[in-house]
Parts: structure tokens; sequence; C-alpha cells
């Protein structure tokens, strides 16, 4: 499980690596063809989904590298004993978190339903849930493409607390 | 109310903060019965986030580990050193003049200090600043930038208020200008307190070489600023053409920035951004569920029925603004707060809706920096390595002074009131 | 019950006040059973959010622009279709019209209910620059919100149609980079963006409607006697609101004027040939057009 959680945290990084790339050309190629005086008007959409997906990606990535911002008042007071144990409530609780996600996606997405329906038109007709239809502005795709990064930031987020939980702890934790 | 204990505790564990918020969020969401909220959760979790003016975010952190990467920041900084008398800390006051600059062009603390963290940090601990004080001074100085035009929050606020742009940027320099002057008191009495190193000894070999090898570093400000002025960019995409001066100075002239170093930098860019653009998404969430329990308009209620006369609002107002500030961002709190409270300024006190905008602003400014919540301080903390609750620590000056102004702000408006 | 109705426009703005208005009315005539609490300037998000809220039943009501429902029916475009009328009082008459109330059954698809057509003042052009020797807006960077018909209109003009996040629009128009938007009279008195421009042209091109919408899933749990009320009284409140603007648009006409500010009168002529060949795209693509087109002809008596 640590293999695969190293393994998903690489291609994490590129993909990281990959977006901030994008968003910089794109935000760059706006400026510079309206300057031209010929604006494009999906720079910007799709620049700032770009972003979203960013953020989910480094949720999941956060837990991994474990550098997700806390105030972390109690480990600076704790003896190397109360840390250990600490560490692993906090993966407990960040576990936690993931599942409460991953319920809340499961519900919002309703993927029971959508088969049940037979396509996202379907299931917006017969229950007002848009998740799978609704449409960007400017771009001509559906939003669940961007959306897909938040199951999936759910699932690697989980999968790196898990591999976290059944490892044993590093001396130097926290 | 068990939601609010919950977080405390939590957060005092050490969990995630945005972890956190999101699941306390869920937990108000379920107390208050309202369970439609829950279907899509997810989707406004996204949604929160999808905003051109955050684009800022990723752009600056990349810019300034470019300026980092490229030796841009080493020499901009020698740069101005080189201009400086023998002074006591007088890289602290480089830096903050240098924030004053940068406050002119650039709307938004979290821009400012990103940059201004790889750019200064590393060369005031060179010349024998502690590294926290460096990055203190650093963090402060990022509250210039929305207190002096152009500035993000007096945008939104006047978008919001109905007020033109222009009359509210005019009205905010003289206390911007305070604000600054008060930091560089705070700076002159930190360096006396903590002898901090004296500088500008250089001999004038080495200040004629500094000079000159800073300027081709000062194409990298001149692009930021240049492209907004002439035209070209908007601020947010001015990081995108400071970056690219930064990727043509830092590789071709200094040498310093190598093809094979520019995948790390895109990757660490984007694992900082990224986190703390999830907290920014987090706390949004808070916001949005705390206006469906309309916390906003019984707060706007509770200090109207409470106060007897303008000074007594405006008071109540700066602490609620406070308050709020440890765990809004400023720019949704400026849309939670001024559209129940500026008719209860306006009409109930008959503060002048200009004062009251600049009064709201500084004070939800601020709240960048304060814990449990502010984006500033943890990408200070994230960026310079030195934890968020010493950071918090170390601003407590800095937080006096702005406070000192903002008191000054108040009285001049409960003056003007009527 | 507790109810939510929510709209982007500041507190100070006819939608925000008209929705006060509603909810007093609303708390009257329910005798303290309805009572509505207003969400002002996006408080609960951008329009694409709100959509998505009534959507799944988290938000009740909310006044909206007719962006997010174009993006969604391209048949809601043609409400913004150049010069179908020429005053704000016939605009009011159009959205009580049947192709209005047509295109307002079509929200059930989206989830939602429609309960009634407002709408804001004429839309006016502002440009940094005044006007050049051929007399129209070719060339122009304009910022405009990213809806198709919107875009098609000022493509076809010649200009570039710039689409511009509102928090960037003020730095924009004045560095330059921008050259003109479009509004109207109220909004161009409040915003002072005609210190910025040399030319305020008085076009009034486009009308600028509003929906008034409930959510569908909310309305199904209502009581047969409250839809009723709801219905009564945001239709009474949006007949109000249409019958405001006319009076709007001169007040604050009479406040520029007031200002020092020349509004410069300008047709058609200032779009070039666009408004011919807008009406030739947008017929193929939506028939229902012609229908409003006959509708408005009528009105204009000409
Ligand atoms: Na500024
Ligand atoms: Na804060």
């Amino acid at each position: 499980m640590q293999r695969l959680s190293a393994v998903v945290l690489r291609l994490e990084k590129a993909l990281a690596g990959a977006l901030t790339f994008a968003i910089l050309l794109l935000v760059g190629l706006g400026s510079v063809a309206r300057g031209l005086g010929a604006p494009q008007v999906w720079t910007d959409e799709l620049a700032v989904h770009l972003m979203v997906m960013l953020a989910f990606i480094a949720a999941s990535m956060g837990v991994a590298l474990q550098n997700h911002m806390a105030m972390g008042l109690m480990p600076e007071s704790l003896g190397p004993r109360g840390r250990r144990v600490l560490a692993r409530v906090n993966q407990g609780l960040i576990l936690g978190f993931m599942a409460l996600m991953a319920l809340l996606t499961w519900v919002w997405l309703d993927i029971p339903g959508l088969i049940a329906a037979g396509s996202g038109e379907a299931l917006a007709e017969s229950s007002f849930n848009f998740a799978w239809t609704d449409p960007t502005l400017t771009l001509g795709l559906r939003k669940i493409w961007f959306w897909l990064v938040i199951p999936a930031s759910v699932l690697s987020g989980m999968l790196h607390v898990l591999a976290q939980i059944f490892a044993p702890l590093p001396e130097t934790a926290v | 109310m068990i939601a609010s204990l919950g977080f405390l505790i939590l957060m005092a564990l050490g969990a995630p903060l945005a972890f956190v918020l999101i699941a306390v969020a869920v937990i108000l969401v379920l107390e208050g019965g309202n369970t439609a909220l829950l279907s899509a959760f997810p989707q406004q979790l996204f949604a929160g986030m999808e905003s051109p003016a955050m684009l800022t975010l990723p752009l600056f952190i990349l810019l300034g580990e470019l300026m980092g990467a490229g030796g841009i920041g080493r020499r901009l900084f020698a740069f101005a050193a080189a201009l400086l008398p023998p002074l006591r800390a007088g890289m602290a006051q480089v830096n903050l003049l240098t924030n004053l600059m940068m406050a002119s062009v650039l709307g938004s603390t979290v821009a400012q200090l990103t940059v201004m963290s790889r750019l200064a940090v590393p060369e005031m601990e060179r010349a024998g600043y502690p590294r926290d004080v460096s990055a203190t001074v650093t963090a402060a100085g990022g509250l210039l930038a929305p207190l002096l035009p152009p500035s993000m929050n007096l945008i939104v606020f006047a978008a919001v208020a109905q007020l033109p742009v222009g009359d509210l940027f005019a009205a905010s320099i003289l206390p911007g200008l305070a604000m600054a002057f008060a930091f560089m008191l705070v700076i002159a009495f930190l360096g006396w307190r903590a002898q901090l190193p004296v500088s500008g000894g250089l001999p004038l070999a080495a200040r004629g070489r500094d000079l000159l090898m800073g300027l081709p570093a000062l194409a990298v400000p001149l692009a930021a600023v240049g492209s907004i002025l002439s035209g070209i960019a908007t601020p947010t995409e001015s990081a995108a053409m400071a970056s690219l001066a930064a990727l043509l100075v830092g590789g071709l002239i200094y040498r310093e920035l190598t093809w094979a170093a520019l995948p790390g930098i895109f990757v660490r860019s984007g694992i900082t951004a990224g986190i703390v653009l999830y907290l920014v998404g987090a706390a949004q969430i808070m916001g949005w569920v705390m206006t469906f329990a309309n916390v906003p308009a019984m707060a706007a209620e509770f200090i109207q029925e409470m106060a007897g006369s303008p000074l007594m609002f405006l008071i109540l107002l700066n602490i609620l603004l406070l308050l709020l500030g440890t765990v809004l961002e400023p720019v949704p709190a400026i849309i939670l707060t001024a559209p129940v409270l500026l008719p209860v300024a306006v009409s109930g006190f008959g503060i002048d809706p200009v004062q009251f905008g600049l009064i709201l602003c500084a004070n939800l400014a601020l709240g960048l920096l304060t814990p449990p919540v502010g984006a500033g301080l943890y990408t200070a903390a994230l960026m310079t390595g030195v934890s968020a609750g010493r950071l918090s620590r170390l601003l407590l000056p800095f937080f006096g002074a702005m406070l000192a102004v903002i008191a000054g702000m108040t009285i001049h408006a409960a003056l003007n009131a009527g | 019950q507790e109810l939510k109705i929510g709209l982007i426009t500041p507190p100070p703005h006819q939608w925000t006040r008209s929705a006060g208005h509603l909810a007093e009315r609303l708390a009257a005539e329910s005798e303290g059973r309805l009572k509505l609490s207003v969400f002002p300037a996006g408080q609960l998000g951008s329009e694409a959010q709100m959509l998505q809220q009534l959507q799944s039943g988290a938000l009740d009501l909310a006044f909206m622009t007719v962006g997010e429902f174009a993006n969604r029916d391209e048949e809601f475009n043609i409400l913004v279709a150049p010069y179908l009328v020429e005053t704000a009082e016939q605009a009011a008459k159009l959205l009580e019209g049947p192709t209005a109330a047509a295109l307002q059954g079509k929200l059930g698809k989206l989830g939602l209910k429609g309960l009634g057509f407002g709408m804001a003042g004429m839309r006016i052009v502002l440009l940094s620059q005044p006007l050049g020797e051929e007399g129209t807006v070719k060339g122009r960077k304009i910022r405009t919100v990213p809806l198709a018909s919107e875009l098609d209109f000022w493509s076809m003009a010649g200009a570039a149609p710039t689409p511009l996040p509102l928090p960037d629009l003020f730095d924009s128009y004045a560095n330059g980079q921008i050259d003109g938007m479009q509004l109207d009279l109220e909004g161009t008195f409040n915003t002072r963006y005609y210190d910025y421009s040399k030319a305020v042209l008085n076009s009034r091109h486009m009308i600028f409607p509003m929906v008034a919408v409930a959510s569908g899933r909310k309305w199904q749990s209502l009581s047969e006697a409250d839809r009723a009320l709801i219905e009564r009284l945001v239709a009474e409140e949006t007949a109000a609101i249409r019958a405001a603007y006319p009076k709007i648009d001169a007040d604050y006409a009479a406040k520029l004027a007031g200002a020092g500010v020349q509004v410069e009168e300008a047709g058609p002529e200032i779009f070039g040939s666009a408004v011919a060949s807008w009406y030739e795209t947008w017929r193929a693509k939506t028939p229902r057009l012609t229908e409003l087109e006959a509708e408005a002809k009528a009105l204009r008596g000409n």
C-alpha cells in the first residue's frame, strides 16, 4: 500500500507541475491575445478550472507530504510519546474526513441513480440532479470533466492516509 | 455551539485546518437542518474556488519561486541595500519600503507576500537577521497591498456598496501611508530592542558592483508594473508577464536558472498554491454556511441594538470585524458583512459610506494574518519555514500598530458622522 | 416557514429593494407563516452557484439575469436581441408577452419554477475614447459577459468582446486593457465610470431582463395556498420593477446631466451592420426569435 501511495504521489506531483505550467501559459496567452486585439473568451475559464483541480489534488498531496496547514500548538508542548499518539489521532481524523467527503460525493454524483436513469439528461429530468449535465460557460465541455477531480482526490487522499496508518511511525514523526 | 467547540479541539490537536473547517461546516448544516445544502456540497466547495481573482495565488507563488531560483531576488535586495545609508535594521526598512512600492501596483496581500517571502527573507537572513523576524516583517509589509490603491478589498466593497472605486482609492491613501509609517516605527523599535544588524556599511566599490549587477533584475518588477500601466495586463496577468521576465533574466543573463530546475519549480509552486487555495476554499464554504444560517444579519441587528452613538457603533463594528477576520478571508468577509452592515452605518448612524468602507476593509485585511484561519499567515509560514504560531506571535506589534491607525480612522469617522 | 431569496445586486439596487418589499408583504399576508430572508450582493455566491442551490433545493427563490439560462437553453438569448424595442416601457410590455411566458415555461426543465420577469435599465455604451471618423465601435475592446448572443453581436460590430471578471473592471478600464463596456444609466452614475469615458452613448440597444425563479424541488413541497400567495406577490413585485425602470432611467439621465456628463444620443449605426447580421444568424438558430420580433414590432408601432 505504501508503494501504491508513493506511485500516486509521484503522479500527483507531475500533474500539479503541469497544471501550474498550463495556468501560466493560459493567463499569458489571454493577456497577449487581448493586447493584439483578439481577446480569447475561454482562457480565463479554463485557467480557473485547472486552478481548482490543482487545489483538490494538493488537498490529497498535502496528506501524503504532511504539509497541510495546521495550527499545531499542541505538538510543540508534548513529549515524544504524546506526539506519537497525536500523530495516530490525526491520521484517524484525516481518514474520517476523507470518509465524510466520500459519502458527500457519493450522494451528490448518485451513480446508482445515473445507471438506473441511463443518462445524465434522464437523471436530471427524473430527480433534478444536474451533476452530470451542467455546462461550462465558454469551453463547450460539461463541468463533470473537471468535477471528477473531487472523487479522485478523495480516493487518493484516503490511500495516502491508509498507507500512513498501516506503516510504523517513523521516529522523526511530527 | 458543539461545532465551534469541536473546531477548537480538533485544531489544537493539529489536524489540517482545511479539513476541520469543511467538517465543521457539515456539522453546522446538520444542526441547522437545511440538509438540501449537503446534496451538492462538493460542488459548492469547487464553485467557491472558481474565481478569476484567485489566479493571483498560483501565479505570484510561481513568480516568487522563479525569482528565488534565478538569483533575481538576491540582486534586487543587494541593489536596494547599496543605496542605503548606515541604519539600524536598515534591511528591514528596505523590505518595508519595497512592500510600499509593490502595494501601489498590487492589490492582494497574498500575492505580495509570496513574492516578498522568496525575495527578501533569504537576503535578510544572509545579512544576519533571524529568519522568523525576516518573515514577520515581510508578512506585515504584505498588509499594505490592500490598504493602498489598487486594492482588491476596496474594489469588492465598492461593488457591494455601489460607490465609485475612485473615491475609495483616493480616501485610502492617507490611512495607507499612516499604516506604512506606523510599521516603520515598529521596525525601528524592534531593531533597537533586538539589536538588529546595521546595514549600509559597504565600501563604495562593492556598492557599485551591486548596483550594476542589480540592473537586469529590475526588469522583473518593471515587467509587472509596466504591463499593468501600459494596458497590456490586468494585475493578475502581470504576474505571468513578470514570470516570463524572471525566466529570461534568470536563465539568460544571470544563468542561475537551468532547464533541469524548472519542473521542480513548477511542482513546488503548484503544491504550495494548491494547499493555500484549498484552505481558502474551505474557509469560503464555512462563510457560505454561516450566511445560510443568517449569522451576518443577526450580528448586524445585535450591534445596531447595542450601540447608542456612532462611535459606539464603530467600536462594536471593529470588534465584530476583527472576530470575523480570524476565521474568514477578507473578500468573502466583505461580501458577507457589507450588505448587512452598510445600511445600518449609513442610515442608522449617519456614517460616511466611504469611511465605513475603509474601516471595514482595514479590519478584514488584518484577518489574512490572524490565526486560526489566515491564508496570508500560512502562505508566509509555508514559504519561509517559520511556524504559523510563532509568526502570529511575532506579528503582534504590527497588529498593534495597525489597530492604532484603525482607531484613528474610527474616531475620524465618528466625528464626521451625523 | 423560513424562505431565502438570493440576488447578485447590491442593497441600494431596485431588485434588492423589491426583494425586501416582497419579504415584508409575504410576512404580512401569510400572517407571519412565511419569513423571507434576503441575501443580496452575491452573499450566497455567483449566479451559477445560486442556480445549483435552487436545483438542489437549498435556496428557495432568486432574481437572476438570463446568463445562466441562456447557457443552458439557447432560446433565452433572444431576450437580449439588439434593438428589439425603443423604450423601457416597451421592454416592460414585451416581457409580459406570450414569448416571454413561453420561455418562462421552459424553466421547469432546469429544475426551476418561473415566477415572472423583471428588468434593469436599457443598455448603453461607455467608451474611453470618442467614436472615430467612421462613427462606429469597430476595433474597440468591449467588456462583455461571455453570453453567446452578446459575443456574436460585438464581433459582428467589428469590436473585440472581452470577458473580464467584475473585480478587474475598474483597473482595466482606467489602464486601458479594455476600451469600453455596456451598462445602464443607473450603473453609469453610481460607479462614476463616466469620469473615465470620453463618450457616454445613450444607445438603448438592448433590454436587460431579470427572471424571478423558485426552486422546483422546494415548490413541490409547498402547500397549495402558499404557492398561490408566493406566485401572486412575486408577480406583483416583478410588475412593479418593470414599471419602475422607465422612471429610474429618466431620473439617472437627469442626474448625469446634473453632474455635467454629456450623454450623447446614438443609433444602430454605431454598430455598423451588426444588427442585421445578428438577426440573420439568430433567426436561423432559434425560430422563436421571429415570434418575439413580431411582438416587439407591434409594440413599437412602426
Ligand atoms: Na495596493
Ligand atoms: Na484570520
